[in-house]
């Protein structure tokens, strides 16, 4: 064999080699920089383009032919210890830290608002159902300003105020939102401003036009307007986002939207709130500069139709326990004369004008649907709710309180009731999801081989701690083959602090993985172990890895 | 082999390789970042699909729906028991919400109708609205069975009548809950041959039978109404009540006859059960023709049958001087956005003076509905109602009341 082919030989295997290392490095369960605190955005997304929701085709898709990937697997946007990293969806916020009551308060502003002195509309909005304007204020500022419907003053206003704060808390990203009291008598019209006639015609506003708008808005006893002013978002306006699929001009867009957790997480956050409009024209996607390139930012842009009111009144009856079509409740109702009997028909209501059809004691979180099915809640799992489930059980009574003031209700009653239905509907929340599947969290193992964990469930006092305790089964972990190989004995305690049995490596760069289970009759599911596993560095042992995995029934809740 | 061909197949063979083994990720961020790399190459604008950009055009009014603007097409009834109409118009707007709109209707029955109407609402911080028309229609085959409740069917007649208008109103709505109308213009009937199945009006009836018949009368016609209100919409509610009087009266310019007026009343309400669950749903109305003296031409008498009256008759099938109408609904709700059902009884009576208007011998009927409705508008009503002639479908677009 000459020369030349020994070389070319050698670059045969050469080459195979790497090709097998490449694959041995694809297979590796964990990465050195697992578990990911941030979704990478590697792209340049500077051509993504803006595209237009047609609501009533989103409203038709959802209802009659569900879209999405119809497996229902587990979310693929969290990292390997089952969390939801920060990304242009999501930032992590309560649970993860402290959240301050000044910060709870503050919510996304990163100003006091509009400034005060006279106003320039430039642009009208009086299509729609909630009319309003587009202005500048004397710091040049741009604000979208909204009223209340002038027989329910406070009422849409306050509960958008309301829910902002709480879904920033919760970690999506959200506008800017301030209440504002507007004299109408500060208000210039801008030589550019516009409006559109019924008859879809573009034209320029005139001091009538505005006239017209705030006619149909409540008016407060000294003659001002409380206004909802939410500054114009960061960045470049692309459409909003859909609740399932991914849009297919942003390069770091990979995940299906309906496999996204914090997506699927929705389905609770809603639940809680009340948000039962959930549609893509609530949604916005703005490009913005960040790190020098451009990304896509996606907005939960419009939260108001929350708790028991809408726009313009308080919500419809049925609203929060069907979706707007359901062909099984349209058949059995029109065949019984109306006789089918459903939950709203009978769940009993405190009506304040402020805060309207909302209440805690018959609210069933599990039954909650909003109007329309949304893709992403559809494929939320028991464990993409126990992680939405957490973070609302983190609001604690005083924090409720302090979002709810955020809606500045002049009556206190109204105040201190929706403070109290959320607070009631936050327990129910906690007690359904919670104990659902197995409620090991936190775990953590130190130098010396002390496992501790803690019980969401027990925790959040939605149930007692289990009683045939927990017990651990440890595995030495090969990251590179992904085989376990047992070690030492099971191990037991009834409390959530065990040690390591007799084995335990401590090498650096070792992985191991435990078991967990709680033994608790009365929640077999509990029984189902969390998997955790540990990465030795120099001095510790690290978390990297945490599987939640349950029984088959639960996998489509 | 030659050393040639040798290396050409394993540059292949490495080529392949490295082609058909993703490059190796070395963390986390790598493989998601290599991803996105993939992604990048192929990516692509959103595309609407051929429904959305269908539905999005629906949603700007062209086709069917949405506020007509230039030119629509248009639907509706040119006069009762004259059929669905459907025709073409062109809608003009002027400053932000006033319209002229020109239109033209034919009907299944053959009936036309030309018009064009001004309108333009919300004056004096919204409370005043104007409007004005004129037109021309054309109704070719009304019926007419006589005079009374005792009428028989088959003493049907068809009439035909052409009436050229110019009318103007102006709504006042001083509070939110009443509405002021006040009405007026000129009219110009003339009386033809009827035409369709049954015989023209004047091979059956005399002007002894059928007042005024061969007259071709000009009126000036005034009309002021009031309406207490507190329905969530004229075109679908499932609370509140309307509450509403009106006098009209007419003054011939040109024809037989005297001035003569109508009285009438109707009291609507809507009463929910349990949430709208159920909804009952009552009306009663009167028209009455206000003087004993006052001749009134048959084809303007007080009419009940079919419609949104008596809907287990022939349309217009019952004509006098005065007449009363009681309908009662139970309405529940399949579907609360757009679907509604309906059992109904309607009960009513004609009579030659008002003193007639009493509960005996009241027409009956019964029958079961279905509306397609939106939250401020019925769409689509259909209901099948049984009477002591027969049974009838109505299919209207329009709330029953």
């Amino acid at each position: 064999m000459s020369n030349r082919l020994r070389i070319v030989g050698r670059v045969i295997v050469a080459a195979f080699v790497a090709a097998a290392v490449a694959v041995s490095a694809a297979d590796q369960k964990f990465y050195d920089d697992d578990p990911i605190p941030r979704e990478p955005e590697t792209q340049d997304a500077s051509k993504t383009q803006s595209w237009k929701n047609v609501l009533s085709y989103d409203l038709i898709q959802n209802l009659f032919a569900p879209p999405g990937d119809p497996r229902l697997i587990r979310a693929q946007n969290v990292n390997t210890i089952d969390e939801v990293p920060d990304s242009s969806w999501f930032t992590n916020r309560i649970l993860a830290r402290e959240v301050s009551i000044q910060e709870a308060t503050r919510g996304p502003a990163t100003s006091p608002g509009p400034a005060a002195g006279p106003m320039t509309v430039t642009r009208a909005k009086p299509e729609g159902i909630s009319p309003g304007f587009v202005v500048q204020d004397s710091a040049g500022v741009t604000w979208f300003v909204q009223f209340d419907a002038a027989r329910y003053p406070e009422a849409a206003t306050g509960a958008a105020m309301v829910a902002n704060r709480i879904f920033h808390l919760l970690g999506y990203w959200q506008p800017e939102y301030h209440l504002a009291d507007l004299q109408p008598e500060m208000l210039t019209i801008g030589p550019n401003a516009t409006t559109e006639t019924p008859s879809g015609k573009i034209r320029r506003l005139d001091r009538a036009d505005l006239e017209k708008l705030l006619g149909r808005a409540a008016r407060q006893q000294d003659g001002t307007y409380r206004m909802l002013a939410s500054r114009a978002i960061p960045g470049r306006v692309i459409g909003g986002f859909r609740y399932y699929g991914t849009r297919p001009d942003d390069p770091n867009d990979l995940v299906p939207h309906e496999h996204r957790r914090e997506l699927r997480a929705l389905k609770v956050f809603g639940a809680w709130t009340n948000l039962v409009d959930m549609k893509a024209g609530n949604t916005l996607d703005t490009l913005i500069q960040e790190s020098g390139r451009s990304v896509v930012r996606h907005y939960l842009q419009d939260v108001g139709s929350t708790f028991g009111t809408g726009a313009l009144a308080p919500r419809e009856w049925d609203e929060g326990y069907e979706y707007l079509y359901e062909g099984d409740a349209v058949w059995k109702r029109l065949v019984t004369l109306g006789f089918y009997r459903r939950p709203w028909q009978s769940v009993p209501y405190t009506e304040y004008r402020s805060v309207g059809r909302f209440e805690g004691d018959e609210f069933d979180p599990t039954t909650w649907k909003p109007r329309v099915p949304t893709a992403a809640f559809l494929h939320a799992r028991s464990d993409d709710n126990f992680w939405a489930a957490r973070r609302v059980m983190a609001f604690s009574d005083e924090l409720i309180r302090t979002v709810v003031a955020a809606g500045r209700f002049s009556d206190a009653a109204a105040e201190r009731y929706l403070a109290d239905v959320l607070i009631k509907r936050r327990d129910r929340i906690g007690r359904a999801y919670l104990t659902a599947i197995n409620p090991v969290v936190d775990a953590a193992l130190d130098q010396a081989g002390i496992l501790t964990f803690g019980n969401a469930a027990v925790e959040a006092e939605v149930a007692t701690a289990p009683a045939g305790g927990y017990r651990a089964h440890w595995y030495v972990f090969d990251n590179a083959s992904g085989e376990s190989r047992p070690f030492g004995a099971v191990t037991a305690t009834a409390a959530g602090r065990m040690t390591a049995p007799m084995g335990l490596p401590n090498r650096q760069g070792e992985f191991i993985r435990i078991d967990i289970e709680a033994v608790d009759p009365p929640h077999p599911s509990w029984t189902v172990p969390i998997r955790v596993y540990f990465r030795r560095t120099t001095d510790a042992w690290k978390l990297v890895g945490l599987e939640r995995s349950l029984a088959e029934s639960q996998k489509s809740e | 082999m030659t050393d040639s061909a040798f290396r050409r197949m394993t540059c292949a063979l490495v080529l392949a390789s490295a082609w058909s083994i993703p490059a190796s990720a070395q963390s986390r961020t790598d493989e998601i970042a290599k991803q996105q790399e993939a992604k990048a190459q192929a990516a692509a604008p959103e595309t609407p699909n051929r429904m959305e950009v269908f539905l999005d055009q629906v949603e700007q009014g062209k086709f069917l729906l949405g506020v007509p603007r230039g030119w629509y097409f248009a639907m509706g009834s040119v006069y009762p028991g004259g059929g669905l109409a459907g025709g073409a118009g062109y809608r003009h707007y002027i400053g932000y919400d006033s319209f002229v709109d020109s239109s033209a209707l034919l009907s299944l029955k053959g009936y036309k109708r030309v018009r064009v109407r001004g309108f333009t609402p919300n004056h004096v911080n919204g409370r005043v609205d104007l409007e004005g028309s004129i037109a021309w229609l054309d109704a070719t085959q009304v019926a007419f069975y006589g005079l009374g409740n005792a009428s028989r069917t088959e003493d049907r007649a068809n009439f035909r009548i052409q009436r050229s208008y110019i009318e103007g109103a102006a709504v006042v709505r001083p509070v939110r809950w009443l509405g002021l109308r006040l009405d007026g213009g000129i009219d110009d009937y003339t009386q033809k041959v009827g035409t369709g199945a049954s015989p023209s009006i004047e091979q059956a009836f005399t002007p002894q039978t059928a007042p005024l018949l061969g007259d071709d009368p000009l009126y000036l016609r005034g009309q002021v109404s009031a309406a207490a209100y507190w329905l969530a919409s004229p075109g679908y509610s499932r609370n509140g009540g309307l509450y509403s009087v009106a006098y009209e009266e007419f003054n011939p310019i040109r024809g037989s006859g005297g001035t003569f007026g109508f009285v009438r009343t109707q009291l609507v309400q809507h009463v929910p059960v349990q949430r709208e669950t159920w909804v009952i749903s009552l009306r009663a109305g009167t028209e009455s023709v206000v003087r004993k003296s006052d001749v009134v031409p048959y084809f303007l008498m007080p009419t009940l049958g079919s419609g949104d009256t008596l809907r287990g008759y022939e349309n217009q099938r019952f004509r006098d001087r005065h007449s009363l109408l009681l309908t009662s609904e139970l309405r529940w709700f399949p579907n609360r956005v757009g679907l509604d059902m309906a059992l109904f009884v309607d009960m009513g009576k004609v009579a030659p003076f008002r003193s007639g208007l009493t509960l005996n011998d009241l027409k009956t009927d019964y029958g079961i509905g279905v509306r397609f409705h939106t939250p401020g508008a019925t769409a689509l009503r259909v209901d099948v109602a049984r009477g002591d002639e027969g049974m009838r479908l109505v299919i209207a677009g329009g709330p029953a009341f």
